[in-house]
C-alpha cells in the first residue's frame, strides 16, 4: 500500500494504492492522524488505485471521517471501485460519506 | 495455522490459487478473501486472544459447484446473533463489529457450531445474477 498527498488550493488530496487491510491499515491510520492533527479542513480520500479493503479498512476510514468531524472538517471519497463500493453499499456506511464519482466533482462544490 | 496475523495472508492466497483454477469469477474470489480474512482475524484476536501457542484449524474443500471452508478458534466461543447490527444508526460511526455481518452477508451459507468457536462458510463459484440483500441460513 503506497500514499502520496497533493495539494490544491486548499483541498488536500491523498491517493492511496494498494489494499486496506488488517497489514496496511496502521499506516494509513497513522498517516491521516498526522493530517487531523494539523486540522485539515477539506479532505479528499482518492481510491481509484484500491481494489480491496477488509473491515479494518473501512473502520480505518470510519476513524479519520470522525476525527475530521470533530475539528469541524470536511472529508470526501472518490473513485471507488465496483467492489469496494459494494462495500459501502453493504456496510450503509454510504450514507455517513461523501462519495464522489471522481476528484473533479468532489473538488467542485467543496 | 498458528495465531499470527502475518500467516493470514499465506493461507489465503493457497485458497484463491485454487479458486482460481476451478473458475471462480472474481467476485468469488473477492468474497471468500474477505470472508475468510474477517474469520481468522476474528479467530486470532477474539477467539485465541493473540495466543500464538494455540492453534487456528482451518479445513476446506472444493467441490463441482461450490467452494466451503471451517475455521475454528481455540477460544470459548462467541453468540453471532448477540453482535449488534452494524448497519444500524446509532452504530454507522462504530470503528469495529462489522466482519461478522460482511461474513453472513457475502457467503451463501454460513454456520457456527454451538460453542461459538468454528465457523463454516460455503460459496458458490457462480455469483448470484440477483442483487438484492440474501437471506443467509445461518444457525
Amino acid at each position: 500500500m503506497q500514499m502520496n498527498k497533493a495539494k490544491q488550493k486548499d483541498i488536500l488530496i491523498c491517493n492511496i494504492t494498494g489494499d486496506i487491510d488488517i497489514n496496511s491499515s496502521p499506516e494509513v491510520r497513522k498517516t491521516f492522524g498526522e493530517l487531523t492533527k494539523t486540522e485539515e479542513k477539506k479532505i479528499i480520500i482518492n481510491l481509484k488505485n484500491v481494489s480491496y479493503i477488509d473491515s479494518s479498512g473501512l473502520a480505518t476510514l470510519v476513524e479519520i471521517l470522525k476525527k475530521t468531524k470533530n475539528y469541524g472538517g470536511k472529508l470526501r471519497l472518490t473513485n471507488l471501485a465496483d467492489k469496494v463500493k459494494g462495500l459501502f453499499e453493504i456496510t450503509k456506511l454510504e450514507k455517513i460519506f461523501e462519495i464522489y464519482e471522481t476528484a473533479e466533482e468532489a473538488m467542485a462544490n467543496f | 495455522m498458528s495465531s499470527h496475523l502475518g500467516e493470514i495472508s499465506g493461507v489465503i492466497d493457497n485458497i484463491i490459487k485454487l479458486l482460481t483454477s476451478s473458475g471462480a469469477d472474481k467476485q468469488v474470489s473477492f468474497d471468500v478473501r474477505l470472508c475468510l480474512e474477517e474469520a481468522l482475524i476474528n479467530a486470532i484476536k477474539h477467539g485465541n486472544k493473540n495466543n500464538k501457542e494455540l492453534p487456528i484449524i482451518v479445513n476446506y474443500c472444493m467441490l463441482k459447484d461450490k467452494f466451503w471452508v471451517s475455521v475454528q478458534d481455540s477460544g470459548e466461543g462467541f453468540d453471532h446473533k448477540k453482535i449488534p447490527d452494524p448497519t444500524g444508526k446509532e452504530n454507522l460511526l462504530k470503528t469495529s463489529g462489522r466482519g461478522v455481518y460482511l461474513i453472513k452477508y457475502l457467503m451463501d451459507e454460513v454456520l457456527f457450531n454451538k460453542k461459538g468457536n468454528k465457523i463454516t462458510m460455503t460459496k458458490y463459484l457462480k455469483a448470484p445474477k440477483f442483487k438484492g440483500r440474501r437471506e443467509t441460513p445461518c444457525r
